[in-house]
């Protein structure tokens, strides 16, 4: 029997080609090996960072981790194991779920002419899993976390080896459950099925939230097992976890095949869209707005809403940390750290290439007798909208169910991370958008604005910025001096109105337009 | 070389036109002219430079060199007056993937700034082209042929003097072709200027009365259309693009 011909490594290869732009090469590679190295230097930090001394009354390490008697912190620090576990898995589940089963290393219509195997597609969104920043992150804090509470004689590896296992079958099996959504909501009633269950999920969360029942389900949490397996690969018995190395691994294999299978199924089987679908139903007609401007906001607004991933995004972005906020209950000073943390997620959606929301119609567009600004006004608002809107529903969430009642300082810095943060993330996308277009139909489930190298670095360049800006508001409500937060909030605006300012000069050259509207519109 | 399709005033008038795109001359010293009523095929092979022609008529991207006149407007010094008097379909796509026809026609109108009563021609070009069913319905979920007919459409919506068609038949089906060329046929009797660019050589023949080969950018031959037709005309038509 013919021996069939590797798929994922040319096909990796030829995206990698595809990226043309020398820079965008150097900086991915130098993204990949600075990944590594922190994900090296946190294992090898963890391991030999200082382990110091709790109160005997305090925290007690001995209960999980044997040190010669004295308390230390690595009790502290195990115990949230199993909870960063526990939120690791969901996002596994989630992401495939939120992307539309599973991340595409190429858009669906550019393969369509090759053979490609179910298989491939699966291994593809295997490999681009690590290209989403909560997902590395998740695993730098797990990693140096265990390496830190979890050293045994052996090292930190017998513990990372089993953690590791438990972030493949975590991963295996959200790519076998996104896929299988793609194949229920292939049909009306499979589509009414996942909203039923969304809104379960919804219900199920408020009653946890306003029953309190958040800390009791942590606890209970299987995931506390894994840890267990862990504790006992740390003090050298390589027998006892064994049982569940094993069912970890057979999670992991089971998950891949099973994910192949129905993604074999999801893809074959044929769904109602075309007769019943979104695509098919008419829209409500509405009369003329009053303005072009409205005109032309109005059609991008029904861009964003009328793009099935685009739509799922948001829909995740306003149950999911909303949900998590209420569920953790945080304290005012940890709260300045959620908006950023959603702006950039919400600027992932689309924003980072707002322009493709015109697609081939941008060219139309350009056609028309009109001032240029307004088109990149009018996008720049509903990114601004998405955006604002998303920190808004986290703000509201965290601020109903804090832990604490808030001060002066506490308000002022919630509000100025989220100001800021909405006009950075605004600025860098129009910024982005400009400079960096690309052609994304944003049609299909797993349509996504940009190929995935791009995407994981624009994630990573969001998520610095707001996160840095997080951590200086949430640093300022460690003060009382609301002046602080006030002149931070100042500085970042008129930071962005001046990117803004640039971006719309830019916009202005001609030649700067075409390149845009001739990229987004046809490649 | 040039391409004279009468003598009196010329809605469309090009002059010494390049277009480079990097190291790449897509259009080199093009002179083209279209009366009044007139009508002129573009015609050549992939690349040859009708498509680019065309966007820079449509006022999509800037000349490197040239003179570009449509309905007396300088579309190099005034482009959005330029495009006020233009009806543009471009060669791929140029929908708005998650709007409806109505909706393009509703963003045309207000963008153009058409009078009150545009809803009755709106709904006449519809009915026309055969897609008053279709026209509340995402143009994302539209056949090839369906949104090259609403592409011709939204062009001949305001009645422009000037109407740049590329490849308007492509994919379209036999009465999408007819609706096409009865547009055509209206634009020409209200006096605009047509220029269409396609590769089907039987349908320029019937669309207009002077055919423009172009090749590697230049203008190669003008000749009216008729000589383009039946074996004797296809065989000097494969002459000219080799």
């Amino acid at each position: 029997m013919r021996r069939r011909p590797p798929q994922v490594v040319p096909l990796l290869s030829l995206r990698w080609r595809m990226l043309r732009k020398k820079p965008l090469m150097v900086g991915l590679g130098v993204a990949a090996m600075l990944g590594l190295l922190l994900l090296l230097l946190g294992i090898v930090g963890g391991a030999n960072f200082p382990l110091g001394h709790v109160a005997p009354q305090g925290f007690s390490a001995t209960d999980l981790v044997p040190s010669d008697g004295i308390p230390d912190h690595r009790g502290e620090v195990a115990v949230l194991i199993p909870t960063a576990m526990l939120a690791f898995a969901l996002l596994c589940l989630v992401a495939p779920i939120a992307a539309g089963g599973g991340y595409e290393l190429f858009p669906d219509s550019e393969l369509v002419a090759y053979p490609v195997r179910v298989s491939t597609l699966v291994r593809m969104s295997l490999v681009l899993s690590p290209l989403n920043v909560a997902w590395y992150v998740q695993v730098l804090l797990l990693t140096a976390a265990t390496a830190y509470s979890l050293r045994g004689p052996h090292g930190p590896t017998p513990p990372i080896l089993v953690l590791l296992l438990f972030l493949g079958a975590c991963t295996s099996i959200g790519q076998a459950l996104g896929w299988g959504l793609v194949g229920v909501r292939r049909t009306r009633n499979g589509r009414t099925f996942t909203w039923v269950l969304l809104g379960t999920a919804v219900l199920v969360a408020g009653w946890v939230v306003v029953t309190d029942r958040g800390a009791a389900m942590l606890d209970a949490a299987p995931t506390k097992w894994v840890l267990l397996a862990q504790l006992q690969a740390a003090k050298g018995d390589f027998v006892s976890p064994l049982p569940l190395v094993g069912e970890l691994v057979l999670v992991i294999l089971l998950g891949y095949l099973v994910s192949v299978r129905v993604a074999a199924w999801a893809l074959r089987r044929p769904g109602d869209l075309g007769v019943d679908g979104p695509l098919a139903r008419p829209v409500n007609r509405r009369g003329p707005a009053t303005t072009v401007a409205r005109e032309l906001l109005r059609v991008d607004r029904a861009s964003v809403w009328r793009s099935p991933p685009l739509r799922r995004g948001l829909l995740v972005l306003a149950v999911l940390p909303v949900a998590a906020a209420a569920i953790a209950s945080l304290p005012w000073s940890s709260i300045a750290l959620l908006p950023p943390l959603v702006a950039s997620g919400a600027a992932l959606l689309f924003g980072v290439n707002a322009l493709s929301l015109d697609g081939s119609g941008a060219i139309w567009v350009s056609t028309l007798p009109h001032d240029p600004a307004l088109v990149l006004r009018s996008k720049a608002r509903v990114v601004a909208e998405v955006v604002s809107g998303a920190v808004i529903i986290v703000l509201v969430g965290a601020a109903a169910r804090a832990s604490n009642a808030p001060n002066l300082v506490d308000l002022v810095s919630a509000v100025g991370a989220s100001l800021s943060c909405v006009a950075l993330v605004v600025a860098s996308c129009m910024r982005l958008s400009v400079t960096r277009p690309h052609r994304a139909e944003l049609r299909g489930a797993r349509d996504t604005p940009a190929p995935p190298g791009s995407m994981a670095l624009y994630s990573l360049r969001l998520a610095s910025i707001t996160t840095c800006v997080g951590l200086v508001f949430s640093a300022a409500t460690l003060g009382d001096v609301w002046q602080f937060p006030v002149c931070v909030t100042l500085l970042l605006l008129a930071w962005s109105l001046w990117s803004w300012t640039r971006t719309k000069t830019l916009w202005n050259d001609p030649e700067v337009r075409v390149r845009v509207v001739t990229t987004v519109a046809a490649g | 070389m040039s391409a004279h399709t009468g003598a009196g005033s010329a809605p469309v008038d090009v002059t010494g036109l390049y277009v480079r795109f990097g190291a790449v001359e897509a259009v080199s010293g093009l002179d083209l002219r279209v009366t009044a009523g007139g009508s002129v095929a573009l015609v050549g092979r992939n690349g040859a430079g009708k498509s680019t022609t065309l966007r820079v008529l449509g006022g999509v991207i800037p000349p490197s060199a040239g003179q570009v006149r449509v309905a007396g407007v300088d579309a190099v010094g005034d482009p959005r007056r330029a495009r006020e008097v233009v009806g543009y379909c471009p060669d791929v796509g140029g929908l708005i993937p998650r709007a409806t026809p109505w909706e393009h026609l509703q963003l045309a109108a207000r963008l153009r700034g058409m009078p009150e009563g545009w809803e009755q021609r709106a709904r006449d070009l519809l009915d026309r082209f055969d897609l008053s069913g279709a026209a509340d319905r995402v143009t994302s979920g539209f056949s090839h042929g369906m949104g090259r007919r609403l592409s011709v459409l939204l062009a001949a919506f305001h009645e422009p003097p000037v109407l740049l068609l590329d490849e308007p038949f492509d994919g379209v089906d036999p009465l999408g072709v007819e609706a096409t060329l009865e547009e055509v046929r209206r634009a020409r009797m209200r006096g605009a200027a047509v220029l269409v660019s396609t590769h089907l050589l039987d349908l320029a023949v019937a669309a207009c009365d002077e055919a423009v080969v172009l090749r590697s950018g230049q203008v190669v031959a003008a000749a009216p259309a008729a000589e383009l037709s039946g074996e004797a005309g296809r065989a000097r038509y494969r002459e000219l693009l080799t």
